[in-house]
C-alpha cells in the first residue's frame, strides 16, 4: 500500500514535470519548415528553407527584452537504403542567434556558418526574417553524387534553450513556454 | 503473564528465526525504492542537461551545482517521504497490534509533526506573501519608468552623437567642396583645414578619403585608437563613395566611436562623389559603461518581468521543497527520537515482564548514554541484585524446607508413635487448653477430638472427673518428680474402665512451664486377664481338692443306701432321702467340679478347615422348635470362606450364646426374635457373626464383668459360660464384643480372622 502510494506520487511528479516541460502543448500554431529548395551545381548543393510560425508573442517580448535567442537547424544528408537503416552521410548544425541591443536599438544577428558575418539591423521584422531564413551551401563528396544514389535531406529546427536570468534555464521547471522543436522534414536531393 | 511471555517469545522467534521472509521483503522493497529514487535522479539530470546543453557555457560550475542541488533536494525529499511513510505505516500496524511502546511513539511523532508543521507552515505562508510582495515591488511602474527614461536618455545621447557626427561631416564636406580642397594642389590646405576643424569641433578623429580609396588626411585625437578607425578599403568608405550618408557606432578603446560618413561631391558635376569625409566622435568609456549598465539593467528588468511568474514559482517551489523537507525531516527526527526513547522503554517493559516471570539472567544492552541509559544500567544492576538475592533466598528456602521436612518427619513420626501407642496421651498447654489427643485416648475415653481440642480441660470434664483431675493436679504441683501416677476408674457408656493415669509437667529447655501431658493405660483387659488366670488357678485347686473326696463320699453313700436301706422299716424313709440327697448333691458337686475342671483345663484348639455357616446351622437346629415363643432366624453369609477353626469348640460357643439369648427372651415372657447373621469382610479378611436378641439386655455394670469367670446373673449359673466362650474365641485369635441392640436386647459380635 505504501509502495503503491509512493509509486503514484512518483508517477504524478514525473507527469507534472513532463507536462510543464512540454512547451508544444501550449502553442496554438506549430512551427514548421517550408519552402525547402535544393539547388545542385556540381558538387555544391544549396539548401534553402524558411522556418514558419516560429515567433510567438512571448518570444518577441523576450527578444526585445534582450534575451539572446537561438534557432538551431539540423541538416542531415542521408542515403535511402532498402531493407536497412538509412545511412547518414553529412550532418550539419546551423545556429541563428539574435540579440537586441536596447541602447542602440538594433538587432545583432550572428551565425555559426563559414563566411557568414554578423549583421546588425534596426528593423525587428527584418531581424525575424533573417532568423527564419536559411540558405546553406553544402559541399557533397563527388563519389556520392556520381553513384546515383537515392539521397535526401532531413531538416529540423528547434529553439535552443534561452539563457534566462537567475539561471532559470537550468531548472527543469522553467523551460520557456515558447520553446519548440519541429518534426523532421525531408526533401530529395535529385 | 504466561500469555504475554508466549507472545514475547513468539515475537523474539519471529525476530530471529521467523523473520527472514518479512526481512527479505523489506530489503527488496528498500532496494526497489532506492533504485526508483536513483532512476528519478538520472531522469531529472538527463532532463536538466537536455534543456541546458545548448545554452550558455558560462558559469557551468554554478549551473551544475545549482541543478545538482535541486535534484538532490528532490531525491532527498522523496527519500524522506519514503522513510516517513514507511515509519508511519509501521507505526500504524504496530499500534494496531498493540505492541509495547507504539502509543508513546505515536504521541512523540505527532508532537514533532505538529511542532514542525505549525511554525514551518506559518513561515512558509509568510515567506510566500513576503516573496510575492517583494517581487511585485520589483516591477512597480516607477521603477520601470525610471529605467526606461534612463535608457531613453542614453539612446538620445547616442542619437545626438550620431547626428552631430553627421552634421560635422556635412559641414566639412560642404566646405571641402566649396573650397575644392580635394584637388591635388590643395591637399596641404585640406590638412590644415581638417586639423583646425578637429580642434574646433573637438572631434575624435577626422579622415578624408579620395574616390580612389586613398586616405588623404587623417587627424586623430590622442584618446582614439587608430585601429578602430575606418580604413580606406572598409565598407564604410565604399558606402560613402556610393553617395550614402550614414553614421555607425563601433567600440573603441573601451568607449564607443560614433562614425559619421558623408560623401564629398564634385563642384563640376554635383552628382559625382570625389571623396568621403569620416568624422569620428568618441564617447568615453566612463560614459558608455554607465549607459551599458543602464541598458543591461533595463534588459534584465524586462526579462525578469517576463519571467515574474516563473521566478515566483521558482521561489515558491524551492520554499515548498525546503518546507516539506523540514516537515518530513522533523517527522523523521521525531521517529528517530521516539525510537531512541521508546526502544529502551520497550526493552525495560519487556525486561520487567521477563524478570517478573523469573528470567533473572535477562540483560538489556545499553544503547544510549543519557538518563535512559542510566535507567537501563540500574535495571541491569537491579536484576543482578535480584538474582543474587534470589539465589540466597533459594538456598535459605532449601535449608528451611529441609528443616521443615525434618521437623515434619519428626512430627509425623511422633504422631505415628502417639497414634500407635496403646497408651492414651493428652497434652494441655500452659493455659489449660487441650492441644493434643491421640487415637488411643480417643478410643479409650470415647471422645471426639474436634469437640475437645483447643478447649480448656476444666470445661470439658464433668464434675466427678473434674474433682479427680483437680486432685491429680494438686498432687502434681507438690510432686518433686514433676509427675504423678494414679489408678482411676471411669464409667463410660458401654463399660467401666480401669486406667493407670500419669500426669507430668511439660517444661522447655529453659525450664519454662509449657503445660501438662496425661498418659493413661487401659488396665481393664489386663485386670480381666489377671482375674481369669487367678480364677483358673482357683478352679484347678478346687477341682483337685474337692473332686478327690467326692467319689468316696458318693460311693460310701451308695454303699450305705444299698446295705442299710432295707434294714430300716419305720425310719427308712429318712435314710433313703438323706442318702439320696447325698448322692444327688455329690453329683451336682461333681458337675460343678467338672465345670471348674474343664474351665481350668481348656483343651487346646484343633483347627481344621470348616464351614462356619454349617456349624452355626447345626447349633441352630438344636434350638429350633424347642422354644415356642422364640423365633430363630439364621441369615447366612453367602460368601463365607472355608477356614480353619475348631468345630466342636466353635459349636459350643454358638450353643452357649444361643442358650443365653433364649434365656434372656424367655425371661421376658413375650415372643422373642433371635437372629443369627454371618458376614465375610473382604477388606479385613475376617468372618463376623452376630447373635441378636430382643431380650432384656445387659446393663453397663454387667457388661464390664460379663466375660469374667463365675460372674453370672442366673441363679443356677456357674458364671463360666461366657468366660469359656471368650477363651475359645481368644484361642482362635478372634474377638467378642457385646453391644446393646436397638430398641431392646443384646447383640454379641464375634470376629474371627481367616488366618489363625
Amino acid at each position: 500500500m505504501k509502495n503503491k502510494s509512493l509509486l503514484v506520487f512518483i508517477v504524478f511528479s514525473v507527469f507534472t514535470i513532463l507536462s510543464v516541460s512540454s512547451p508544444n502543448l501550449l502553442r496554438s500554431k506549430e512551427p514548421n519548415i517550408m519552402n525547402i529548395t535544393i539547388n545542385r551545381t556540381g558538387k555544391n548543393v544549396s539548401v534553402q528553407f524558411t522556418l514558419g510560425n516560429c515567433f510567438t508573442q512571448e518570444m518577441e517580448e523576450a527578444i526585445l527584452s534582450g534575451i539572446p535567442t537561438t534557432f538551431l537547424f539540423s541538416i542531415n544528408l542521408n542515403e535511402n537504403r532498402n531493407f536497412w537503416f538509412d545511412k547518414k552521410i553529412i550532418t550539419g548544425h546551423i545556429k541563428h542567434t539574435v540579440k537586441y541591443d536596447s541602447l542602440q536599438e538594433e538587432f545583432h544577428l550572428t551565425y555559426n556558418g563559414k563566411g557568414k558575418n554578423p549583421t546588425v539591423v534596426k528593423d525587428f521584422n527584418i531581424a525575424k526574417k533573417m532568423m527564419a531564413e536559411v540558405k546553406e551551401d553544402i559541399v557533397v563528396p563527388e563519389n556520392i553524387l556520381t553513384d546515383g544514389q537515392d539521397l535526401y535531406f532531413k531538416i529540423r529546427a528547434k529553439l535552443d534553450s534561452a539563457a534566462l536570468p537567475f539561471y532559470l534555464d537550468y531548472l527543469l521547471f522553467f523551460v520557456s513556454s515558447w520553446d519548440f522543436e519541429t518534426d523532421w522534414y525531408t526533401k530529395n536531393l535529385n | 503473564m504466561n500469555k504475554n511471555l508466549n507472545i514475547f517469545t513468539m515475537i523474539n522467534k519471529k525476530k530471529q528465526g521467523g523473520r527472514e521472509l518479512p526481512e527479505s521483503k523489506k530489503r527488496r522493497r528498500e532496494k526497489f525504492i532506492t533504485i526508483s529514487a536513483l532512476t528519478i535522479l538520472v531522469i531529472l539530470t538527463v532532463f536538466s542537461i537536455y534543456f541546458s546543453q545548448f545554452s550558455r557555457k558560462l558559469f557551468i560550475g554554478n549551473s551544475v551545482i545549482f541543478f545538482a542541488l535541486i535534484n538532490i533536494n528532490i531525491i532527498l525529499l522523496i527519500l524522506v517521504i519514503f522513510l516517513v511513510l514507511r515509519n508511519l505505516t509501521k507505526l500504524f500496524f504496530e499500534r494496531r497490534r498493540k505492541i509495547l511502546g507504539s502509543k508513546l511513539r505515536t504521541k512523540l511523532v505527532f508532537a514533532f509533526i505538529a511542532l514542525s508543521l505549525l511554525p514551518t507552515s506559518l513561515l512558509f505562508f509568510a515567506s510566500v506573501i513576503f516573496i510575492n510582495n517583494s517581487i511585485e515591488n520589483w516591477f512597480n511602474v516607477q521603477v520601470e519608468n525610471s529605467l526606461e527614461e534612463s535608457l531613453k536618455v542614453a539612446q538620445v545621447y547616442y542619437k545626438n552623437s550620431q547626428d552631430n557626427a553627421l552634421y560635422y561631416a556635412r559641414q566639412l564636406s560642404q566646405e571641402a567642396r566649396d573650397k575644392k580642397l580635394l584637388n591635388e594642389q590643395n591637399l596641404s590646405i585640406l590638412r590644415e583645414f581638417i586639423k583646425k576643424k578637429q580642434k574646433e569641433y573637438n572631434l575624435g578623429a577626422v579622415e578624408v578619403f579620395s574616390s580612389q580609396l586613398e586616405e588623404l588626411v587623417k587627424v586623430i585625437n590622442p584618446n582614439v585608437s587608430v585601429k578602430s578607425l575606418p580604413s580606406p578599403k572598409s565598407n564604410f568608405v565604399k558606402r560613402g563613395l556610393g553617395g550614402e550618408e550614414f553614421s555607425q557606432i563601433q567600440p573603441a578603446g573601451g568607449g564607443d566611436l560614433i562614425i559619421g560618413i558623408v560623401p564629398v561631391y564634385s563642384t563640376w558635376k554635383p552628382q559625382d562623389v570625389v571623396g568621403v569625409i569620416a568624422v569620428n566622435y568618441l564617447i568615453p568609456s566612463s560614459l558608455t559603461g554607465k549607459m551599458r549598465d543602464i541598458s543591461a539593467t533595463f534588459e534584465e528588468y524586462r526579462q525578469t518581468k517576463i519571467l515574474t511568474y516563473s521566478i515566483k514559482f521558482n521561489y515558491f517551489l524551492v520554499l515548498a521543497l525546503v518546507t516539506l523537507l523540514i516537515i518530513f525531516a522533523a517527522t523523521w527526527f521525531g521517529f528517530f527520537l521516539a525510537k531512541g526513547i521508546t526502544i529502551p522503554i520497550q526493552q525495560l517493559a519487556s525486561g520487567t515482564e521477563r524478570v517478573a516471570l523469573g528470567e533473572l539472567d535477562f540483560r538489556i544492552e545499553p544503547v544510549v548514554d543519557d538518563e535512559l541509559g542510566t535507567l537501563v544500567k540500574s535495571f541491569n544492576k537491579m536484576t543482578q541484585d535480584l538474582k543474587s538475592s534470589r539465589v540466597g533466598l533459594k538456598q535459605a528456602n532449601i535449608e528451611l524446607t529441609n528443616t521443615n521436612i525434618e521437623l515434619d518427619r519428626r512430627r509425623k513420626y511422633m504422631e505415628i508413635v502417639l497414634r500407635n501407642v496403646a497408651a492414651g496421651v493428652i497434652s494441655i498447654d500452659k493455659d489449660g487448653h487441650i492441644t493434643t489427643i491421640n487415637k488411643s485416648a480417643e478410643k479409650i475415653l470415647e471422645v471426639k477430638p474436634e469437640k475437645i481440642l483447643n478447649e480448656n480441660f476444666l470445661d470439658v470434664l464433668s464434675s466427678p472427673y473434674l474433682e479427680m483431675v483437680k486432685k491429680l493436679v494438686e498432687d502434681l504441683e507438690v510432686s518433686p518428680a514433676g509427675s504423678v501416677s494414679k489408678e482411676i476408674e471411669l464409667s463410660l457408656k458401654r463399660e467401666r474402665l480401669t486406667l493407670l493415669a500419669n500426669l507430668s509437667i511439660l517444661k522447655d529447655e529453659e525450664e519454662n512451664y509449657m503445660g501438662m501431658v496425661a498418659v493413661f493405660d487401659d488396665l481393664t483387659q489386663l485386670q480381666k486377664a489377671q482375674r481369669v488366670a487367678a480364677w483358673r488357678e482357683v478352679a484347678k485347686r478346687i477341682a483337685h481338692e474337692i473332686k478327690n473326696p467326692l467319689t468316696p463320699i458318693q460311693l460310701s453313700a451308695q454303699r450305705l443306701r444299698k446295705k442299710y436301706l432295707n434294714r430300716f422299716t419305720g425310719d427308712g424313709k429318712i435314710f433313703d432321702e438323706c442318702t439320696g440327697t447325698i448322692i444327688s448333691q455329690v453329683d451336682e458337686l461333681k458337675n460343678l467340679v467338672n465345670e471348674f475342671s474343664s474351665f481350668a483345663r481348656m483343651p487346646a484348639i484343633n483347627p481344621m478347615p470348616n464351614d462356619l455357616n454349617r456349624i452355626i446351622e447345626e447349633a441352630v437346629n438344636l434350638f429350633k422348635g424347642a422354644h415356642k415363643n422364640v423365633e430363630i432366624k439364621f441369615k447366612k453369609g453367602s460368601d463365607l470362606p472355608i477356614f480353619e477353626l475348631d468345630k466342636d469348640q466353635m459349636k459350643r460357643v454358638v450353643i452357649n450364646l444361643l442358650d443365653n439369648a433364649v434365656a434372656s427372651i424367655k425371661n421376658e415372657g413375650e415372643k422373642g426374635v433371635l437372629i443369627i447373621e454371618s458376614f465375610y469382610d473382604h477388606q479385613l479378611e475376617l468372618v463376623r457373626f452376630e447373635i441378636v436378641d430382643n431380650g432384656y439386655g445387659i446393663s453397663p455394670e454387667v457388661k464390664a464383668r460379663l466375660f469374667e469367670p463365675y460372674f453370672s446373673t442366673k441363679k443356677t449359673g456357674t458364671g463360666l459360660g461366657l468366660a469359656i466362650i471368650k477363651t475359645i474365641i481368644s484361642d482362635h485369635h478372634g474377638y467378642i464384643r457385646v453391644k446393646d441392640n436397638k430398641p431392646r436386647g443384646t447383640r454379641f459380635i464375634i470376629e474371627l480372622p481367616l488366618i489363625i
